[in-house]
């Protein structure tokens, strides 16, 4: 009985993680706040034995993918170790949550306004610059 | 009398130790300026969330989450922009409280 009880607070011990905050980041709010999106990508680490970072580089495409016509606002970015048993494991997670901000549909008439002086021989051929003329906050991308 | 002397000592010893007289702050984060507004325009908001922790304990870092959503709580229709965070914690006797200070400025649209 008295064996039992111990093996599972060791092992309840080695198994739970102690979790301890790194960095945070934050990007501005919108005021649309409708479509979440998330990312989290994580790595478990032995005894320090690391040998690149790469697992971060999937956050930015896994926000843009959750969001591909609209503009990723309002990220705030955690980056968090967990460390398991007299650290000798532990875990490195990094959690990016924000919104998608959908981009407004681009009228002939905006991108007429919203073209340059210098353009306007480009507007009587028809070759509208229509990606330098939209605002570049509406393009699909992480802010 | 010795007795007495212990006690106090003891007393002051834990008084000493429970409350926190240290504090270590570990970031500042700032956010862009989006949409840019100037001096006086807006409304200055802020959220603060905490979390104690004995020993090094903690299962999980949601009072970020919190501050986070008690800043956007505060400006239901705008944009809050100009973040300005504060990760600091404070020292107790074998714990400290971790806390998220965020302080923005909301715009309306």
């Amino acid at each position: 009985m008295k064996t039992g009880f111990l093996s599972l607070v060791v092992s309840l011990f080695m198994l739970s993680g102690c979790v301890s905050l790194n960095s945070v980041s934050l990007t501005s709010v919108p005021a649309e706040r409708n479509q979440r999106v998330k990312a989290e990508a994580e790595r478990f680490i032995f005894l320090g034995f690391n040998f690149d970072n790469d697992y971060v580089n999937s956050l930015t495409s896994d926000l843009k993918n959750q969001c591909p016509n609209g503009t990723v606002s309002g990220v705030l970015t955690k980056s968090e170790s967990i460390a398991y048993f007299l650290f000798f494991f532990w875990k490195s997670r990094v959690t990016a949550t924000g919104y998608c901000v959908p981009s407004k549909v681009v009228s002939g008439s905006n991108v007429l306004k919203k073209r340059r002086p210098t353009d306007i021989n480009s507007g009587e051929t028809g070759e509208g610059e229509i990606g330098e003329s939209v605002d570049e906050n509406s393009a699909a991308g992480v802010q | 009398m010795i007795l007495r002397c212990l006690i106090l000592s003891i007393i002051s010893v834990l008084f000493v130790f429970s409350v926190g007289c240290t504090y270590s702050v570990h970031q500042v984060p700032l956010s862009d300026f989006k949409p840019y507004v100037g001096e006086g325009v807006g409304t200055p908001i802020d959220a603060h969330a905490k979390q104690f922790v004995v020993m090094g304990f903690a299962s999980e870092t949601n009072y970020v989450d919190q501050a986070y959503k008690q800043l956007q709580g505060k400006c239901p229709h705008g944009v809050v922009t100009g973040i300005a965070s504060k990760y600091y914690s404070e020292h107790g006797f074998f714990s400290w409280t971790n806390h998220m200070v965020m302080q923005g400025i909301c715009v309306k649209k």
